[in-house]
């Protein structure tokens, strides 16, 4: 027979405890617990973890997934995702309106009076697109979308025929363009009949140097005309528009003022890219002193790329992501604490203007406080903001290269915010809040009589600030096991302790901590306060409030190993026995 | 309380027999009729030899067992399970009884119990055998002082705690013996009685538990760290039956005695020897931790377990019993024994006793005992007892309490006797 051990042990125990301790059971609970306190009178004294937090910047930044850095003067910086945007500058390369030059035919009047049936017939060659003014130095031109319309008009009345042929003007075939067409017979009355040939230029490759119009033309006479009709008789001109798909030669911006192209990109930043985690309120409480832009630009076309006005700017969207512009239809940036808008150019280190190479990288650093601090407080306030690139730039400096339609100039904002901060005067406060285990795990009747016993107890905390600045702090811990986003402070039945102070380390001109500082302080619990400590689970919230410190202007550079160390445990004393 | 029920105590065992002798008390003659088997005391031990000296062949059944413990008594524990049925134990009345525990000396206790039957008689004069056929339980545990303090100060008396010697240990077996005697003639009219036996056991469960670590590991708490650093390793058999393995255990007895002066001498040595228990499962538990969370060692004591590391075999050396006793009596009416059972070590540590009884035979055939117990794990203890001697039949109850009187004791002894001779 097998019989489990345990079980024998629990039968002879129970059995065992019961016949003996029920012969020799009290007539009442309060004679039980005056038995059981017989032994001598004793302090009990348990020492309860209250929070245990560290404020490390870097730690509470790194916990939330945020981008750091360090800066080489130490200062943490919080990086945004980088985003980027491109300047479709082959796209803008358009020629519109180009005119082309005029063709006059006048006839010997005397042929007017040939019989009927004679053919008289003309032909000429003329510039096409007055390439010689709008294509200096261009070498072959590869047309994405574009027409060329000649208007030929006749005061002959008899129909003309005519052929134009466009030298220069490559299309797929690999021949020049030819159209005809016929004017008709005009009244006679010195009025014009017109003709319009147009001009498919998609894909067609014009080399400037080959073009050259040939037209040719025939009108067979009728009844005699009258002889004023020959002067002027066949008028012929045009005009043609132009998006390039490929340009070369050796461009020259000043000469061909297309090569200027207008820039205007906006670029909405998203929330996913930015995130100060615990720091959120004190980072839009705080003036944002130092944040650079890097700007990465690179130019695809083999043509170089320059600008003087180029900037960044920052906007506000409205809910379907529009972009807010005044009455003149000029956008509304976002403007400093003078009403000034907030315009970064683009440019280099002391410069107005940047030059990028043909098929070139640059990168350039922005000095972008005022951009990023407003960019930042309108992000964490969930308002849209998009950054504007708006100016022009310049392509070509006429040296021989080339640019496609596809060339753009990328833009790339790699955007970081250094936790430079200057705090307002009321503070800027952030909270921890963390749940733990109680001290007994005890139910609320047991804590309830636990907490009738406490003799003594009190909350000592240690604090060490490593910020620039000062550290008020608040401990408030209750009963129960609440969210992390929950408001302990606000909580009924919290247990609020106040007074935690530590001064503001000295720091250097910069406003970098030069040395720690250090707070012991005790606050004395009294009788059921002690009782969420003593129960199952307890949650305790520290708020912290960061103060202006009195060097640096209350300016403050918060460093990768910067934070607070807060140690907060409390000593409960109870009374046990002693009864009798 | 204490004081009067100490003094009734010793007005019964050394004031009573004194004053009766100063009355002239009546006497019966030295050489009375009561025979050696029964003058034999204790009658509330363990005691290996007790039914080969009756004087009778037949057949003994008996139980008995002693169990104590230094820190809480019958009113304690009665207050304890009062509590608990009227659902009112709270966490500060195990604070109360943690108080119980004397400072200094842990939380010890220990527990001996047989039960079994014994058949056997004289064989001629001189000479007796006996068969037995017990159970056995033996069983010890000490929770060191700096364990202790942990719960019972919290960190009130210093920060650092360890397990130190805690320990425990149970043994539960079946033995069978044979037992022989041969009573000889010694000088001056003595009578030499030589007793020896031995038993084959069998062990039914096996457990013990205990520190893995030299000096018990360190639990340190501070002001904000908690560290522990302790290992236990625990042995057990996982079932309750009839082990593979035995044992064999021997027991020796010389007792003297001088019936013309009613004086008698004697000395029991039992369990010389050692058992054996086989698939016994080792499993290991370790804790080190050092953290500042009391989250993160709740989850570390939530994964905690005893692992079973490997099933061995294990020798023990059965708990020695050493006791020496002197009798003296004065003819047929009262008989006083001190007997002193030596401290016995290993797992199973009982410390020292010495009992002091005496027996009075107002009817000779009906004893009635009284004692005192000292030493043990509390001091001062009280025993009493109730016999039947007679030719056919043999009946003693007697039972105590230790470390305190009734109530007020921390553990207590029992033993219950009934004979059938031919």
């Amino acid at each position: 027979m097998r019989i489990q051990g345990q079980v024998w042990e629990t039968v002879i125990v129970v059995t065992g405890l019961s016949l003996v301790g029920s012969g020799c059971e009290p007539t009442s609970v309060a004679d039980a617990r005056e038995q059981l306190g017989r032994g001598g009178s004793r302090f009990v004294e348990f020492t309860v973890p209250v929070a245990d937090t560290v404020f490390q910047v870097q730690t509470l930044l790194d916990a939330e997934g945020a981008v750091l850095d360090t800066l080489s003067d130490g200062t943490l910086a919080v990086g945004i995702d980088p985003e980027s945007l491109s300047v479709a500058v082959g796209e803008r390369l358009e020629f519109d309106d180009v005119p082309t030059d005029s063709l006059v035919v006048s006839f010997d009047p005397a042929v007017f009076a040939a019989p009927p049936g004679t053919q008289v017939t003309f032909s000429s060659s003329y510039d096409v697109l007055a390439v010689g003014v709008r294509f200096p130095d261009i070498d072959t031109t590869v047309v994405h979308d574009g027409v060329l319309v000649v208007t030929s008009k006749s005061r002959l009345t008899a129909d003309v025929e005519y052929e134009i042929t466009l030298n220069g003007f490559v299309g797929p075939t690999g021949a020049p363009l030819v159209q005809s067409a016929v004017i008709p017979a005009a009244p006679g009355d010195g009025s014009y009949q017109t003709s319009d040939l147009i001009f498919n230029l998609s894909g067609v490759t014009i080399t400037p140097s080959n073009v050259r119009v040939d037209v040719a033309g025939e009108a067979t006479l009728g009844d005699p005309m009258n002889p004023s009709l020959a002067d002027s008789a066949i008028v012929q001109f045009g005009s043609g528009d132009v998006a390039l798909g490929r340009l070369v030669g050796r461009p020259d911006p000043n000469e061909v003022p297309e090569l200027n192209v207008a820039v205007q990109e906006i670029h909405e930043m998203p929330q996913r890219g930015l995130s100060f985690a615990d720091l959120e309120d004190a980072v839009r409480e705080a003036r944002i002193n130092s944040a650079t832009i890097e700007l990465v630009l690179e130019n695809e076309s083999d043509l170089p790329a320059a600008s003087s006005d180029l900037t960044v700017g920052l906007v506000q969207l409205d809910a379907f992501g529009s972009v807010p512009r005044d009455a003149a239809g000029e956008i509304v940036y976002e403007v400093d604490s003078a009403g000034v808008p907030i315009l970064i150019p683009i440019a280099d280190s002391g410069q107005t203007t940047f030059s990028l190479a043909r098929a070139s990288t640059m990168t350039l650093e922005l000095p972008a406080a005022p951009l990023l601090d407003r960019l930042v407080n309108l992000l964490l306030d969930d308002v849209r903001a998009a950054l504007v690139t708006s100016g022009r730039m310049s392509l070509g400096d006429g040296n021989a290269g080339g640019v496609a339609r596809t060339d753009r100039v990328q833009l790339r904002f790699d955007a970081s915010v250094a936790l430079d901060l200057t705090v307002p005067e009321s503070g800027v406060t952030f909270t921890r809040t963390t749940s733990q285990d109680g001290l007994l795990s005890l139910s609320e009747t047991n804590a309830d009589q636990l907490a009738d016993r406490v003799v003594s107890a009190s909350v000592s905390t240690d604090v060490e600030n490593r910020t620039p600045f000062g550290v008020e702090l608040e401990i408030a811990f209750v009963q129960g096991d609440l969210p992390e986003n929950a408001d302990v402070f606000s909580e009924p039945g919290r247990v609020l302790l106040t007074g935690i102070t530590v001064d503001a380390p000295a720091v250097d001109a910069r406003g970098r901590v030069m040395e720690a500082t250090e707070s012991t302080v005790e606050i004395e619990l009294f009788g059921q306060d002690v009782r969420p400590l003593l129960t199952d689970r307890f949650t305790a919230g520290v708020r912290a409030r960061l103060m202006p410190g009195a060097g640096a202007d209350g300016r403050g550079a918060i460093g990768a190993t910067d934070g607070i160390v807060l140690d907060s445990r409390a000593r409960i004393q109870l009374q046990a026995g002693g009864s009798q | 309380m204490k004081v009067s029920q100490a003094a009734m105590a010793c007005a019964l065992l050394i004031g009573v027999p004194m004053g009766l002798a100063a009355q002239d008390l009546p006497t019966r003659d030295a050489t009375d009729d009561v025979p050696t088997g029964y003058r034999r005391t204790p009658r509330t031990r363990i005691d290996p030899f007790t039914h080969i000296l009756i004087p009778h062949w037949g057949l003994v059944v008996s139980g008995g067992a002693v169990a104590e413990n230094n820190s809480v008594n019958l009113n304690d524990l009665g207050a304890l399970l009062y509590l608990n049925k009227q659902d009112s134990l709270r966490a500060a009345d195990a604070l109360d009884a943690l108080g119980l525990i004397p400072q200094g000396s842990g939380l010890g206790g220990s527990a001996q119990g047989e039960a079994g039957v014994y058949v056997g008689g004289p064989l001629m004069d001189r000479f007796a055998v006996g068969f037995s056929v017990y159970g056995r339980g033996y069983g010890g545990f000490a929770f060191d002082d700096q364990a202790v303090a942990l719960l019972r100060d919290g960190t009130a008396g210093g920060s650092e705690f360890s397990l130190g010697d805690s320990r425990g240990s149970v043994l539960s077996t079946v033995e069978g013996g044979v037992h022989g005697l041969a009573r000889l003639d010694g000088p001056g009219g003595s009578t030499v009685t030589l007793g020896a036996g031995a038993r084959y056991i069998r062990p039914l469960y096996y457990a013990q538990g205990k520190s893995l670590l030299d000096n018990g590991g360190v639990v340190v708490l501070t002001g904000d760290t908690i560290q522990a650093n302790i290992a236990i390793e625990a042995y057990q058999t996982p079932q309750f039956e009839f082990n593979q393995a035995t044992g064999i255990a021997g027991d020796l007895l010389v007792r003297v005695e001088w019936p013309a002066q009613g004086l008698a001498l004697e000395g029991v040595i039992a369990n010389l020897g050692s058992v054996s228990v086989s698939g016994v499962e080792r499993r290991t538990l370790t804790l080190d931790i050092e953290t500042t969370k009391l989250d993160e060692l709740s989850g570390v004591l939530d994964t905690l377990e005893l692992a079973v590391q490997d099933t061995m075999e294990v020798a023990l050396t059965l708990p020695r019993l050493v006791r020496f006793t002197g009798s003296a009596w004065t003819g047929g009416l009262l008989q006083l024994d001190v007997s002193t059972t030596l401290r016995t070590g290993g797992e199973f540590a009982i410390p020292v006793a010495v009992d002091l009884g005496s027996t009075w035979r107002f009817v000779q055939t009906m004893p009635l005992r009284l004692g005192l117990v000292f030493g043990g794990h509390q001091g001062l203890g009280y025993t009493a007892g109730f016999g039947i001697e007679a030719r056919n039949l043999f009946f003693n109850v007697s039972g105590g309490t230790l470390g305190g009187f009734v109530r007020n004791a921390k553990g207590m002894l029992a033993r219950v006797d009934m004979g059938f001779f031919f």
